[in-house]
């Protein structure tokens, strides 16, 4: 049966607002600003779920945890060390979470199907993106020099599922695909993949830190020379009338709670 | 569904508004990409006497205010600037015209838009705009050579909807990294380009330059000169810069010479006191 107006119409300015949640989760994650993004536009379930290809985070908290204790910590910790040497005193006082960074996952145009009961939609999107650090880092990004400028690019996958809760959109799966992580312009790409799967088979880090994760990936397949290009995507969203397991990037994890 | 805060017909308006601007600036990307910067300001941009007065175009070292001023810096420096880089190749082939027709040559300048995210004003008048620039620019020679490089920022827009059509207000277009097309940026300390931009190399750590990619000379004399955006810091105020939801649009932090953008916190503080 056909939707009614309002139904469509509700569709329509869904479909704009998952888009803008998308590229608002893009931004606030460029600068590390992990709370401003979980607080504001996540569903704050025992559902929500967060993967990349090292494992899956299950349940807000567990999210939650990771990104501002974990990643954002380390994010923070990076730059108190750069602050910390006479090399950057202008830096102090600065926000330690951004200052520095200026490097996105730009989204192409997004892929976006909802459902017909229009309580949920899914989006599928790629990048090509870059991280960019104006500092760089005598330890981590050391290899050219100490604060040589940095500046990679990030190439990725998403599959992404949104739910309507007492009249917004919120997030409640993240999946991500990583393909590859290069610097700019600057060696190949595929070859540099391949030397580091097969320097370390079992690198299940996220920049750099341990993950508490529900289950232990790999979960998607970076870039290999020998993989068939399929075994790079998650699967693009079919028409669909509910959030289920069929239709969902983390079956098993559909209901509201 | 939550409760109805605007009739049918004004989230029918509201959703294409949100087209309709994304629409603008796409055609803006594009003017900008092909040098039709007059038909941009003409075509693109508010027509209202009182908002031509406001109308502003920032750029990393400051602001370009009123129509006249941007239209100066905009149209009229690029075109001079478009005649220099044509000179040498009419000196080269002396059967070369040395006029309009021919200008550009060698140039190309894509500024590939990226997550463009975006707010409607509640009132309906206004809407805010951001994106990320993933481009390259090319500068060729005569010799056969080009300077190529990858080029990145973030571009803000305050628009407006001006008679029930929507224009640009309030442009800043900044620019945080200028990569060369086959170097790893990593080298980039030793890395001098023919353009005399120094850029973010090592004495830039203690006395850094806010033009960092653009040089001085491209970025010109802002009618109202403050740092706008220092690449050295990166993207600091990103979050304060950034479109969030809003019921009317702020002259204290619109993307306006009068507005916050780009201003340490604060600054920021002590205007809102």
């Amino acid at each position: 049966m056909g939707l009614s107006f309002k139904e469509r119409l509700h569709q329509a300015l869904g479909v704009q607002e998952i888009e803008r949640l998308k590229i608002y989760h893009a931004y606030v994650h460029s600068v590390s600003y992990e709370r401003e993004e979980f607080d504001k536009i996540w569903f704050k379930g025992e559902n929500s779920t967060w993967t990349h290809w090292f494992g899956m985070m299950q349940g807000f908290e567990m999210i939650y945890y990771n990104h501002t204790m974990g990643e954002g910590h380390m994010g923070v910790l990076d730059t108190y060390e750069k602050a910390d040497t006479d090399e950057f005193p202008s830096f102090r006082g600065g926000d330690v979470r951004s200052v520095g960074s200026s490097g996105l996952h730009g989204l192409t145009e997004c892929y976006i199907e909802m459902a017909k009961d229009g309580k949920s939609g899914r989006l599928w999107a790629m990048t090509a993106g870059v991280m960019m650090d104006t500092l760089g880092h005598p330890k981590v990004r050391g290899e050219k020099g100490p604060y040589a400028k940095f500046g990679e690019a990030s190439w990725e996958y998403y599959g992404a599922d949104f739910v309507y809760v007492d009249g917004e959109w919120k997030y409640i799966h993240e999946s991500v695909v990583p393909v590859f992580h290069n610097r700019y312009d600057g060696e190949n790409m595929g070859q540099r993949q391949y030397k580091v799967t097969d320097d370390n088979p079992e690198h299940t880090l996220w920049r750099g830190i341990p993950c508490r994760v529900g289950v232990k990936g790999p979960l998607a397949q970076m870039y290999d020379v020998y993989q068939p290009v399929q075994h790079l995507l998650q699967e693009c969203p079919e028409p669909y009338d509910h959030l289920d397991d069929e239709h969902s990037y983390s079956p098993g994890h559909n209901e509201l709670k | 569904m939550g409760k109805q805060y605007y009739t049918d017909d004004e989230l029918v308006e509201r959703l294409w508004d949100y087209e309709d601007v994304k629409q603008l600036m796409a055609k803006h990307f594009y003017c900008y990409a092909g040098d039709e910067r007059r038909k941009e300001l003409n075509d693109l941009w508010v027509r209202l006497p009182q908002n031509r007065r406001t109308a502003s175009l920032g750029v990393n070292t400051g602001f370009y205010t009123g129509m006249e001023d941007i239209s100066n810096y905009y149209v009229v420096q690029l075109s001079d600037l478009r005649y220099s880089q044509l000179k040498p190749f009419c000196d080269a082939d002396p059967s070369l015209d040395y006029g309009k027709n021919n200008l550009g040559r060698g140039i190309l300048n894509n500024s590939a838009v990226y997550s463009p995210l975006l707010h409607i004003a509640e009132d309906g008048k206004t809407a805010r705009y951001m994106c990320y620039i993933q481009g390259a620019r090319a500068v060729g020679h005569a010799d056969g050579s080009a300077d190529c490089r990858f080029m990145f920022g973030l571009v803000y827009a305050d628009l407006m909807k001006e008679q029930g059509e929507w224009k640009i207000w309030h442009l800043i277009i900044t620019n945080d990294h200028a990569i060369p097309a086959g170097k790893d940026y990593g080298d980039y300390p030793e890395w001098k380009d023919s353009f005399g931009t120094t850029g973010q190399n090592g004495p830039l750590r203690v006395h850094h330059d806010p033009n960092n990619s653009y040089t001085e000379e491209e970025l010109g004399t802002p009618t109202v000169q403050r740092t706008v955006y220092d690449p050295f810091f990166g993207w600091e105020h990103l979050y304060e810069d950034m479109p969030h939801p809003y019921y009317t649009l702020n002259p204290l932090h619109d993307y306006g010479p009068e507005g916050d953008f780009g201003m340490p916190y604060y600054e920021r503080e002590r205007r809102n006191v």
